[in-house]
């Protein structure tokens, strides 16, 4: 139960640190906000990089779980972030997509 | 001519639609290069993320000397740089990548880890993949 519990907090830090960095990248080349922007990007990727290495334990199919959590994560940033609301088909795209999570990591073998 | 026609009508809806100028991008003149290449910079990211990825990882975990570490260091920035390719919204990439990311990853390890996907990892899998598609590729209406 910790572990899982420690699995997780993990995998949201990672989703964190990935969209964080990759939006510092996107803020250099997309929105011209400077190299000083996108090499700070390149540390916090680089930083993320170094969560997985954290895991407890071999998870099996956790990828799955992390592929849901990143999913989330990404439209809440859009939210939070950049202002933009879900639109209609992020929101079905998105719980189609969670569906397809919960039958790779749920479904009992 | 007719296909041309069909690129061109796609773009200008795009354009309208998601206040975009995707003429100015070749890689986007017809609706099928502009999704094969979109898939193409998806897949792309993926490599170098689970690449990147496991440099890092070679280096805390295998004790592999420190030039992993930093050449996975690199390899995750130019992961970074590749989504910014990508002819739409930050969170809408990453969101769609975020099924693509489970979809390599199962093949990651069957393809490395000979970790064969069962029944349920390949429905799951694909269930993932239609619902990042309607995220990724449902076209828009009066989209600001």
């Amino acid at each position: 139960m910790v572990d899982i519990a420690i699995s997780m907090t993990l995998f949201f830090l990672a989703a964190l640190f990935e969209i964080c960095g990759g939006y510092l990248v996107w803020l250099w080349l997309r929105e011209n906000k400077g190299l000083g922007v996108g090499l700070l990007g390149g540390v916090v990727l680089a930083i993320y990089g170094i969560i997985p290495t954290l895991q407890p334990a071999h998870f099996g199919r956790v990828y799955a779980a992390y592929g849901g959590i990143f999913i989330v994560s990404s439209l809440i940033w859009g939210f939070v972030v950049d202002k933009k609301n879900p639109d209609r088909y992020e929101i079905i795209g998105a719980l189609i997509a969670l569906v397809g999570v919960f039958v790779m990591f749920y479904i009992p073998r | 001519m007719v296909s041309f026609q069909n690129g061109a009508m796609f773009i200008s809806v795009i354009n309208s639609k998601l206040n975009m100028n995707l003429e100015n991008d070749p890689k986007c003149i017809s609706k099928t290069r502009c999704i094969l290449y979109t898939i193409f910079l998806f897949i792309l990211a993926g490599i170098f993320e689970i690449g990147g990825g496991y440099l890092v990882w070679l280096w805390l975990r295998e004790n592999k000397e420190i030039t992993f570490a930093i050449l996975g260091a690199v390899v995750l920035f130019l992961y970074g740089i590749v989504p910014t390719f990508q002819p739409s919204y930050f969170h809408r990439i990453y969101a769609t990548y975020g099924g693509i990311f489970v979809v390599m990853s199962l093949a990651w390890g069957w393809a490395f880890d000979g970790t064969v996907p069962d029944n349920y990892d390949l429905i799951g899998a694909s269930i993932i993949l239609v619902g990042v598609a309607i995220i990724y590729y449902w076209p828009r209406k009066g989209e600001n």
